[in-house]
């Protein structure tokens, strides 16, 4: 008996996006399954954490379903990460998602930033005869709210088709996306995600299934609430104490006050305000509550002053609130000292 | 004919590192460079997506109908209820339904679900349970049903008082039940 092979390559677990940031007393284990289609004879793979090899069970007519789990055990859940359907006459493809932002383990960016999609499909044949899945695939984009949540348990069924195309040449095509089209709204504090798919024509054999796929996650902007200072008053004292509140800070980002002498601009190098200073470096955005105090020695002499939040990411500087203030604490005597005999 | 996908996965990795520094021990760096702005408003992302949406991304490929295509359905599958599941001693293991070949009828307890268990893979949890677990080695034939196991064999495996699970190359594998040959019908697995 003929038999197609198949070459997987696994790599270690990444898919993580739909899990708790924290994962403590968890434990996962990786599974990568084959099922036949038509009969439902299943083989599990025995494969390393990393690595690939020859998938020795074939690909008997019918085709067959490699789908990669993750399952933790308490409680005992499975997580479906991938799957690719395989057939003699079936393309094979690839989806490459590219962001500004080089976190590698799931593709991420921002409610305002521009993401790339690169497909590639190899093996569509062209023949008259040849059966028509073989000469077409289907690309689908779907686009799904996190509902203010992380993606933990999010139910994929439920995920919204944007678009969908036909591809009937093998080889790359990129597609642009200049902004994010996760439902919701304020536009700027969606969080979701966009998946593109490739999938077969159904036929006689199977369903339409899928080939590759991949998707972004979209965090929201993030958005700073400066209270204690007010705009334009004037500060002779002691400097008030103050609460930032800090909301969706990006996962990857550096967020801090700063203080500079005279009116509100961009680019100016100013000096931190001590205890406001935050590094994230995680798998979902955080919000944050500063409260600082006794940051007076930060004014060296009086003026005019901006208090600016600034939050650092893979995608720039983005200012989220700021204060222009004057502080005025020199007393100043009018007058003049005599003496009386 | 050779299909070559990838299941391309990076290293796990879920942490959440917060510090919070002293303004002295914290540098902004080189803010030269960097693009900066306001954070973008909800006004100015939805201008953006007004005009994005004239552009559609797939705009340049042959578009398809979404309502039809709506129907296809997203992948789905749960490992866990998909799954036979094996316990014991603080352990726990998948199999394929239809994996297991001989069931003791004193082991029965020992296929079932313990949340407090460590995961193993198959390969792993028969390494350690040796002792009363065998993996028994099955042709494709065999697997798919079109060949049926030898008397001799399911003889041995009733009275070997051990939990049988059938494996193809290392990997436990489902056994269908076998169908007896008709000539008339074509076969599910043939050569090609």
């Amino acid at each position: 008996m003929k038999h197609l092979s198949a070459v997987i390559l696994a790599g270690a677990l990444g898919a993580l996006s739909v899990l708790p940031s924290f994962i403590q007393g968890q434990d996962y284990t990786n599974f990568i399954r084959q099922i036949h289609v038509t009969t439902g004879l299943q083989w599990d793979i025995p494969v390393e954490a990393e690595g690939s090899q020859l998938a020795p069970f074939p690909i008997v007519l019918g085709g067959s379903q490699f789908e990669l789990y993750t399952v933790k055990n308490s409680p005992l859940t499975s997580y479906l990460l991938d799957t690719r359907y395989v057939n003699s006459y079936v393309p094979v493809g690839e989806i490459e998602i590219i962001s500004e932002d080089p976190y590698d383990v799931i593709p991420r960016t921002r409610a305002d930033r521009p993401f790339q999609v690169k497909v590639t499909v190899n093996g569509l044949l062209s023949g008259s005869s040849d059966p028509l899945p073989s000469k077409q695939v289907t690309l689908l984009h779907h686009a799904q709210s996190y509902n203010g949540g992380n993606g933990q348990d999010v139910d994929r069924n439920q995920a919204t088709l944007q678009a969908s195309s036909s591809i009937t040449s093998n080889g790359t095509t990129t597609l642009e996306f200049a902004i994010t089209q996760v439902p919701g709204n304020p536009r700027n504090r969606v969080r979701g995600e966009e998946r593109i798919s490739i999938f077969s024509l159904a036929d006689y054999q199977a369903d339409a299934s899928q080939i590759a796929s991949d998707f972004i996650q979209i965090w929201p902007v993030a958005s700073g609430e400066i209270s204690g200072l007010n705009d334009n008053d004037v500060y002779k004292g002691r400097m008030p104490e103050l609460e930032i509140e800090l909301s969706d800070l990006y996962p990857n980002s550096q967020t801090y006050a700063q203080v500079y002498k005279g009116a509100l601009d961009d680019g100016v190098e100013g000096i931190i305000v001590p205890g406001s200073a935050l590094v994230l470096n995680s798998t979902v955005p955080e919000d944050h509550t500063l409260e600082i105090s006794g940051w007076d020695e930060v004014f060296e002499e009086d003026g005019n002053y901006t208090l600016e939040v600034l939050t650092i990411t893979p995608f720039g500087v983005d200012r989220l609130g700021s204060k222009t203030f004057e502080v005025d604490r020199i007393m100043e005597v009018n007058g003049a000292v005599t003496s009386v005999e | 004919m050779r299909h070559i996908f990838s299941l391309d996965f990076s290293s796990a990795f879920v942490s959440v590192l917060l510090l919070i520094l002293s303004g002295n021990a914290f540098s902004q760096g080189d803010l030269k460079g960097l693009e900066f702005r306001n954070a973008a408003t909800h006004d100015e992302l939805s201008q953006r997506l007004k005009m994005a949406r004239q552009n559609s991304p797939m705009g340049h490929l042959e578009m398809r109908d979404v309502e039809e295509d709506k129907k296809i359905a997203a992948p789905s599958g749960d490992f866990v209820k998909d799954s036979e599941i094996i316990s014991y001693n603080g352990n726990l293991t998948f199999v394929p339904k239809g994996a297991v070949l001989n069931l003791p009828e004193r082991f029965e307890s020992r296929l079932v679900t313990d949340e407090k268990a460590k995961i193993k893979t198959f390969s792993e949890f028969s390494v350690l349970n040796r002792g009363w677990i065998t993996t028994y080695e099955v042709d494709i034939e065999t697997a798919f049903g079109k060949k049926p196991f030898d008397p001799a064999k399911i003889e041995w495996m009733k009275n070997s008082g051990r939990l049988i699970i059938a494996t193809y190359k290392g990997g436990a594998i489902s056994v269908l039940p076998y169908t007896e040959p008709d000539s008339a019908t074509a076969n599910t697995a043939t050569e090609q």
